[in-house]
C-alpha cells in the first residue's frame, strides 16, 4: 500500500540495508563522517568485536565519553522491554549508537552533530530500540530548538519514524514500535512539535513529518488523535497539506489521514467539515483509473462515511452522491474523449480495486446498519442521481467487468433497493433482451444466476440477498412472485420467478435448495394471505403423474431428505415453519399427511443424522419449531389433544421443549441473528436465514407455553415435572444450607486463621520493633554521647574562635604599629620634604639670580648717576662761564649783538633741555630707587638679609 | 436546486442557551422543548435569497458544555459567520460571552461575521440580562446584535438572514475570498467549472431546503 509513495527518497536506506557490523561497511555508511572520527569509532568497532574487556577499555577511552552510568540505563531499557539476554551484534550496537547519541548531545559543531545525526539515521532500522530510546532526548531538543535547520529536523523526524516501522511489514503486532510511540507520545509537547513540522513548507521536513504521523497513528490511533484535537486548528492544518502540490507529500498526507479516520467519529466529522470530501474527489478525478492513490482517498472516504450519519448526511447535502456516480461511470465506461477503453477482462488489478472501493461507498451510504432515515434519503438520491439505473444495467448487461465487480455492484443494488418500494420497482420493472431469450425481467435474470451450479458461489450469494432486499417490505412484489404459480397465470415456456424458485428447491443442489427455499419463505414472511394463496399452487414433476400441491411437494422432499442433506433440511424446515406458523388450513394440510407427524416425531430424537452436532441440533430446533406450529394452528380441540398426547408420547415434552430452546443456543442461530446479508465465505455456512431467526425469537415464547402447564390436558405430567423440580428445588436447598454452613465455619476458621496470622505477624512486627526499639535506644545514647560530645567540641572551637580572635586583634595591632615603625614612612616624609628643600633652594635660587641681576642694574644705574652729576657740574661749569662770557658779551657793544641774541637764545633752549633732562633723571632715580625697595622686600622674604647699606 | 454561493456558519455559546433549538427553529420551523444535549457537532442547512440570489446557509450546531471546547474550536476557521448565542434568563450565560468572544477571534478567521444573539426572550418574566446590556456589549465588540426567542420564532429568520447578508456585503466588498473554501464560503456551482462527468447534473431537486435536516 505504500510502495508507490517511499519508491524514491530511499538513498539513505539502502545504505541501511547494506549496514552490517562489518568494520569496511560502516566505513560506507559513515563516507561523510570526518576521516578522525571514523578512524576512532571503527578502532572501538573493531576492539569490541573482540567482545574483550580490552574493548571496555578503549570504549572508555571515546573521547566524547562524560556519562558514565549510560550502560546502566541500557540494562534498564533491556529490563523494560523484557528482552532478555541481547545478542553480542545488538549489544554492539547500543553501545555504537549511544556514542553517536553523545555526539549529538555535546558536539557545538553544527556539522558533527548532523554527521551524528545521519548516523543514527542509518542504524535506525538495526537497531530500532537503542536509537529510540538512547536519543530521545537528543531528538526532542532538536524537535523544540532547531526547528528552523530543516536538515537536522529531517533528519530527526525521518530517524523517528524509522524506529516506529517494523522491518517486515507485520505491523500488526510491533510491539517494540508501539511501545516506543508510546515513549514518543508521553513527552509533553510532541505532537506539537510534530504538528508544527508538518506545517513547514520544507520537502523533506513535512514528509518525514507526516510519515511519522502516520506511524505514531499506525500504533497509538486513539492518543494521536486525541492530541491532534487538543491542538487548535491542528486537523485543520493536517488537511491542508493534501493541497500539496508536490505529489509525494500529497501522497503521504492521504495515508496518513487514512490512518486519522479511523474510528473516531468526532475526527471523522471535522475532516468532513474542512471539505475534505472535496479535496479527494478532486485527486480522483485527477489521477489515473489504476492509481493505488485513488483506492487511499476512497479508503479515507469510506472510513469518515461508515457509521457516521451526520458525515453521510453531509455528503448528500453538498451533492457529492452525483460526483461519485461520475466517476464511477468513467470508471466503468472510461472518458468519452479518450476512447482507448481496453476490455474490461484486461483491466489492471488496481482499476477493479477502485471500483470495488467506488462501490463499497455507495453502498455504506443504503446500509441498513445505517440509521432507517439516512439511508431512506440515500436511496431516494440514488434513485434520483440514476446511479441505481446504471448499477442496474452493470448487472443486466454484459459490460465485461469482473466478477467482483459484478457481485459488488449487486449487492450495492441490494441495498439500495432494500425496504424502497420505488427502487425495487425501478429494479423488477427493468427489463433486458439480448435478442435469444426474448425480454427477461431483472428478477428472473437474478434468479437464473442463483440457480446456475457453475456461477461462483459468492455471486450466486449476491444475487440471492438481492433477491431478499427486492422482497423486503415489499408485500406487492411477494404477491406479485405467488401469483406466477398460481393456476390462472397463463402458461409460458419462459422462465417465470415463480418456477425458478421452485427449481431451485426441487434442485439436488443443497445451498440452491437452501436459496430457493429462503426465497419462497421471504416471500410468505409477515403477509400471511399469501401463505394460504400458495396453498393453491400445485405442480407437475413428471408429466405424466398428477399434479401435486405444493405443499405436499415440498415435505415430501424433506422426508425423502431422511436424515441427510442438513442444509436442505434447514431450509425445507423454516419455510414449513413460516408457512404453518399462521396458517391454519396449511397445518391441516400438513397434518392431513401422517408421514409428516412420523417423520418430524421420528427425526427430532434422531442424534445421528448428517452434519455436525451443532447442524443437528439447529434442525431438531427447527423440528420442534414446525411441530409446536402445527399444534398452535390446530383448531378442532380433540384433535389437539390427541396429537397432543402423541407428541408426548412418542417424544415427550421435555424433549420438544429442550429441541426448541436448543436452537438458540447453536452457532448457526447466533450467526444468523447478525446479519442480514448472508455469509459470503463458505456456503456450507447458510444454515438458518436472519429473518427466520427473527421469527423464532418472537415466537419462541408462545411455542413453548403450549406445552408447559396451562390446564386440564397436561396437568398430571406438570405436575409430575413440577414434582420432580420442587425435590431437586429441596435438594438443592438442603445442599445449600449445607454449603452455607460449611461456608460459615471454613469462613470462621479463615479468620480465625488470618486472625493467627496477623497475630503472628504483628508479634513478629513488635519482635522487630522491639529490636529496632533497642536499636534506636543504643543509638540514642551513642548519639547522647556524641552529642556532648560535639557539645565540647563546640564549645573548644568557640574557645579557639575567640582566642583566634584575639589573636587577630593582635595581629592587626602588631602591623599597625609596625606600619607606623617602618623606616619607610619616615624616609617618605624625608624625601618629601627633601623634594621641598630643593624647590625651595630652586627658588632661592632663582631669587639670587634676581638679586644678582637687580644689584648689577643698580650698580650700572649708579654709574650712570655719577656721570650725570659730572655731566651737570660740567654744565654748571660751561654755563658760570658762558654767563661770564655774557657779561662780557654784554659790557660788550652790540656789534654782534645779535649773536649774542642767538647765542643767548641757544644757551637758554639748550638749559631748558638740561632741565628737563634732569628731571627726567630724577624722575628715574626715584623710580630706581622705587624698585630696589621692591626688590629688597622680595629678598626679606625669601630670607636672605640685606644689609641696610645696600639701601642706596 | 444550486444557489450562487454557499455560506457555513457555527453557532455557539455556553450549554443550554438554545442554539439547537435555534437551529430547529430555522432549518424546520419547529420548536423543541426537551433539551436533548449537542453531541460535537451536528448540522443543518436551509436556502435564503439575498439581494435576489440563493444562498444555501450550512449551519454548524456545536456542544456548548466545556468538554467538547477544544473540539467546538476546531470549527472556527471554516466558518463565515458565527452566531454567539446567550441565555437572556442566566446572567452566566453572558457573563462567559467574553471567553467564547475571544475564543472566537483567536481562532476563526479575521473576517468572520459575529453576530450575537440573547435568546429565550420570549421568558420575558424571569430576565436577567437587560436589552441594553446586549447592545452595550455588541456595541464594544463590534457585533451585530439580535434578542430572539426559538419558541415563538421571533427574529430567528432575521439573525441567520442578517448574519448572512453581512457576509453577502463583504463579499461584494471584496473582503473574503471566495475562491478559499476554507472561509467557509462556496461558489455555488454554476459559477464553479462545472464537472463534465456528472450525470444528470445538478437536477437533483428536493436535497436542499429542510430535506436533509434532523
Amino acid at each position: 500500500m505504500f510502495a508507490y509513495s517511499t519508491s524514491s527518497f530511499t538513498g539513505s536506506t539502502l545504505s541501511v540495508r547494506s549496514f552490517s557490523s562489518d568494520a569496511t561497511t560502516i566505513s560506507n555508511a559513515f563516507y561523510n563522517l570526518p576521516q578522525s572520527h571514523v578512524r576512532n569509532r571503527l578502532q572501538a568497532k573493531k576492539a569490541k568485536k573482540r567482545g574483550s574487556n580490552a574493548s571496555r577499555q578503549s570504549s572508555k577511552r571515546a573521547p566524547l565519553r562524560t556519562h558514565p552510568p549510560i550502560p546502566r540505563q541500557m540494562s534498564l531499557f533491556r529490563n523494560f522491554f523484557g528482552g532478555g539476554q541481547p545478542d553480542e551484534e545488538e549489544d554492539n550496537g547500543a553501545e555504537f549508537v549511544e556514542t553517536l547519541v553523545e555526539r549529538v548531545e555535546t558536539c557545538s559543531a553544527p556539522e558533527d552533530r548532523r554527521d551524528a545525526l545521519k548516523g543514527l539515521k542509518s542504524v535506525a532500522k538495526q537497531y530500532r530500540l537503542a536509537v529510540g530510546t538512547m536519543g530521545m532526548n537528543a531528538y526532542i531538543d532538536v524537535l523544540e530548538t532547531d526547528r528552523l535547520n530543516s536538515e537536522t529536523m529531517t533528519l530527526v523526524l525521518d530517524t523517528l519514524a524509522t524506529v516506529l516501522s517494523a522491518d517486515d511489514d507485520s505491523s500488526e503486532n510491533d510491539e517494540l514500535g508501539e511501545r516506543l510511540a508510546e515513549m514518543m507520545l508521553k513527552r509533553k509537547g510532541f505532537i506539537a512539535s510534530v504538528l508544527a513540522a508538518v506545517d513547514q513548507f520544507d520537502f523533506g521536513v513535512r514528509r518525514t513529518a507526516v510519515q511519522l504521523l502516520s506511524n505514531l497513528l499506525r500504533h497509538r490511533g486513539t492518543e494521536v488523535q486525541n492530541a491532534v484535537l487538543q491542538q487548535p486548528a491542528g486537523l485543520s492544518k493536517l488537511v491542508d497539506i493534501i493541497h500539496d502540490n508536490r505529489e509525494v507529500i500529497r501522497n503521504e498526507a492521504i495515508l496518513m489521514i487514512c490512518e486519522l479516520s479511523r474510528a473516531n467519529s468526532q475526527i471523522q466529522q471535522l475532516l468532513a467539515y474542512d471539505n475534505i470530501f472535496n479535496d479527494l474527489l478532486n485527486i480522483i478525478e485527477t489521477e489515473p483509473f489504476d492509481s493505488i492513490v485513488i483506492e487511499d482517498c476512497l479508503f479515507v472516504m469510506l472510513n469518515l462515511l461508515r457509521k457516521n450519519s451526520m458525515n453521510q448526511q453531509l455528503f448528500r447535502e453538498n451533492q457529492l452522491v452525483a460526483r461519485l456516480g461520475g466517476i464511477l461511470h468513467t470508471f466503468l465506461y472510461g472518458n468519452e474523449e479518450t476512447e482507448d477503453e481496453v476490455d474490461a477482462a484486461e483491466w489492471p488489478k488496481q482499476r477493479t480495486a477502485n471500483v470495488i472501493f467506488l462501490l463499497q461507498i455507495i453502498r455504506t451510504l443504503v446500509s441498513p446498519d445505517n440509521n432507517s432515515q439516512n439511508t431512506h434519503a440515500a436511496q431516494k438520491v440514488l434513485n434520483q442521481t440514476k446511479i441505481l439505473e446504471e448499477l442496474i444495467r452493470v448487472l443486466l448487461t454484459e459490460i465485461g467487468a469482473s466478477f467482483e465487480i459484478l457481485a459488488e455492484s449487486i449487492i450495492v443494488v441490494a441495498e439500495a433497493i432494500r425496504g424502497n418500494y420505488t427502487n425495487q420497482e425501478l429494479f423488477a420493472s427493468t427489463v433486458i433482451d439480448n435478442g435469444e431469450d426474448g425480454p427477461r425481467s431483472s428478477l428472473v435474470v437474478l434468479l437464473l444466476s442463483m440457480n446456475a451450479e457453475k456461477q461462483t458461489y459468492k455471486l450466486r450469494c449476491a444475487v440471492f440477498y438481492c433477491f431478499l432486499c427486492y422482497l423486503f417490505d415489499n408485500e406487492f412484489g411477494k404477491a406479485r412472485i405467488i401469483e406466477t404459480l398460481l393456476p390462472n397465470s397463463q402458461p409460458s415456456n419462459a422462465p417465470t420467478t415463480g418456477s425458478l424458485i421452485l427449481q431451485a428447491i426441487s434442485s439436488a443442489e443443497s445451498v440452491q435448495a437452501w436459496f430457493g427455499c429462503v426465497t419462497l419463505m421471504h416471500c410468505l414472511y409477515d403477509v400471511d394471505h399469501l401463505c394460504e394463496q400458495l396453498l393453491r399452487v400445485k405442480i407437475n414433476i413428471v408429466t405424466e403423474q398428477p399434479e401435486l400441491a405444493l405443499l405436499d411437494h415440498v415435505s415430501q422432499l424433506l422426508i425423502s431428505a431422511g436424515n441427510r442433506r442438513p442444509q436442505s433440511r434447514a431450509g425445507l424446515l423454516m419455510l414449513l415453519g413460516v408457512w404453518l406458523q399462521n396458517c391454519p388450513l396449511a397445518v391441516s394440510a400438513f397434518m392431513a399427511k401422517e408421514d409428516n407427524l412420523v417423520y418430524l416425531t421420528t427425526h427430532i430424537v434422531d442424534e445421528c443424522g448428517e452434519g455436525t452436532e451443532s447442524e443437528q441440533q439447529a434442525l431438531r430446533g427447527l423440528m420442534a419449531f414446525v411441530l409446536l406450529c402445527c399444534l398452535k394452528n390446530i383448531q378442532d380441540k380433540d384433535t389437539r389433544s390427541s396429537i397432543e398426547t402423541l407428541i408426548s408420547r412418542r417424544v415427550g415434552k421435555e424433549v420438544v421443549l429442550s429441541a426448541l430452546e436448543g436452537l438458540t443456543r447453536t452457532e448457526q442461530f447466533v450467526r444468523a441473528a447478525q446479519k442480514q446479508q448472508p455469509s459470503e465465505s463458505n456456503k456450507n455456512n447458510l444454515f438458518l436465514d436472519f429473518n427466520f431467526v427473527k421469527l423464532f425469537k418472537s415466537l419462541e415464547g408462545t411455542l413453548a407455553k403450549q406445552l408447559k402447564p396451562n390446564g386440564e390436558f397436561n396437568g398430571t405430567s406438570n405436575d409430575s415435572i413440577i414434582q420432580s423440580f420442587k425435590e431437586l428445588i429441596k435438594r438443592q436447598d438442603g445442599d445449600i444450607a449445607q454449603l452455607k454452613q460449611e461456608n460459615k465455619k471454613m469462613s470462621g476458621e479463615i479468620e480465625k486463621l488470618t486472625a493467627e496470622a496477623q497475630n503472628k505477624e504483628a508479634e513478629r512486627e513488635v519482635e522487630q520493633l522491639r529490636v529496632k526499639l533497642d536499636e534506636a535506644a543504643a543509638f540514642r545514647t551513642q548519639t547522647e554521647v556524641l552529642n556532648s560530645q560535639l557539645a565540647e567540641a563546640q564549645r573548644l572551637t568557640q574557645q579557639w574562635y575567640a582566642e583566634a580572635e584575639r589573636y587577630k586583634q593582635w595581629a592587626q595591632q602588631w602591623q599597625n604599629y609596625q606600619l607606623t615603625q617602618l623606616p619607610n614612612a619616615a624616609e617618605v616624609g624625608v624625601t618629601q620634604l627633601q623634594q621641598q628643600v630643593a624647590e625651595l633652594e630652586q627658588q632661592l635660587g632663582y631669587g639670587y639670580q634676581a638679586f644678582e641681576q637687580q644689584s648689577q642694574t643698580i650698580l650700572h644705574y649708579t654709574a650712570e648717576n655719577a656721570q650725570l652729576r659730572e655731566r651737570l657740574a660740567k654744565a654748571d661749569a660751561s654755563l658760570s662761564e658762558a654767563n661770564s662770557k655774557l657779561a662780557t658779551v654784554n659790557s660788550q657793544p652790540v656789534s654782534n649783538g645779535a649773536v649774542e641774541n642767538v647765542d643767548q637764545k641757544t644757551s637758554d633752549d639748550e638749559l631748558a633741555k638740561l632741565k628737563q633732562e634732569q628731571e627726567e633723571l630724577l624722575m628715574l632715580l626715584a623710580d630706581q630707587h622705587n624698585k630696589m625697595s621692591v626688590y629688597r622686600r622680595r629678598l626679606k622674604s625669601l630670607g636672605q638679609p640685606v644689609t641696610d647699606d645696600e639701601d642706596e | 436546486m444550486s444557489y450562487a454561493y454557499l455560506f457555513k456558519y457555527i453557532i455557539i455559546g455556553d450549554t443550554g442557551v438554545g442554539k439547537s433549538c435555534l437551529l430547529l427553529q430555522f432549518t424546520d420551523k419547529r420548536f423543541q422543548p426537551v433539551h436533548d444535549l449537542t453531541i460535537g457537532v451536528e448540522f443543518g442547512a436551509r436556502m435564503v435569497t439575498i439581494d435576489g440570489k440563493q444562498i444555501k446557509l450550512q449551519i454548524w450546531d456545536t456542544a456548548g458544555q466545556e468538554s467538547f471546547r477544544s473540539i467546538t474550536r476546531s470549527y472556527y476557521r471554516g466558518a463565515a459567520g458565527a452566531l454567539l448565542v446567550y441565555d437572556i434568563t442566566r446572567r452566566d450565560t453572558f457573563n462567559h460571552l467574553t471567553s467564547w468572544l475571544e475564543d472566537a477571534r483567536q481562532h476563526s478567521n479575521s473576517n468572520m461575521v459575529i453576530m450575537l444573539i440573547g435568546n429565550k426572550s420570549d421568558l420575558e418574566a424571569r430576565r436577567e440580562v437587560k436589552r441594553e446590556e446586549g447592545e452595550a456589549f455588541a456595541r464594544e465588540h463590534g457585533l451585530v446584535f439580535m434578542e430572539t426567542s426559538a419558541k415563538t420564532a421571533n427574529n430567528v429568520e432575521e439573525a441567520f438572514i442578517d448574519t448572512a447578508k453581512e457576509i453577502y456585503r463583504k463579499i461584494q466588498e471584496g473582503v473574503f475570498d471566495i475562491n478559499n473554501e476554507a472561509n467557509g464560503i462556496k461558489l455555488g456551482p454554476q459559477h464553479s467549472p462545472s464537472s463534465p462527468n456528472s450525470p444528470g447534473g445538478n437536477a437533483s431537486g428536493g436535497l436542499g431546503g429542510s430535506s436533509g435536516c434532523c
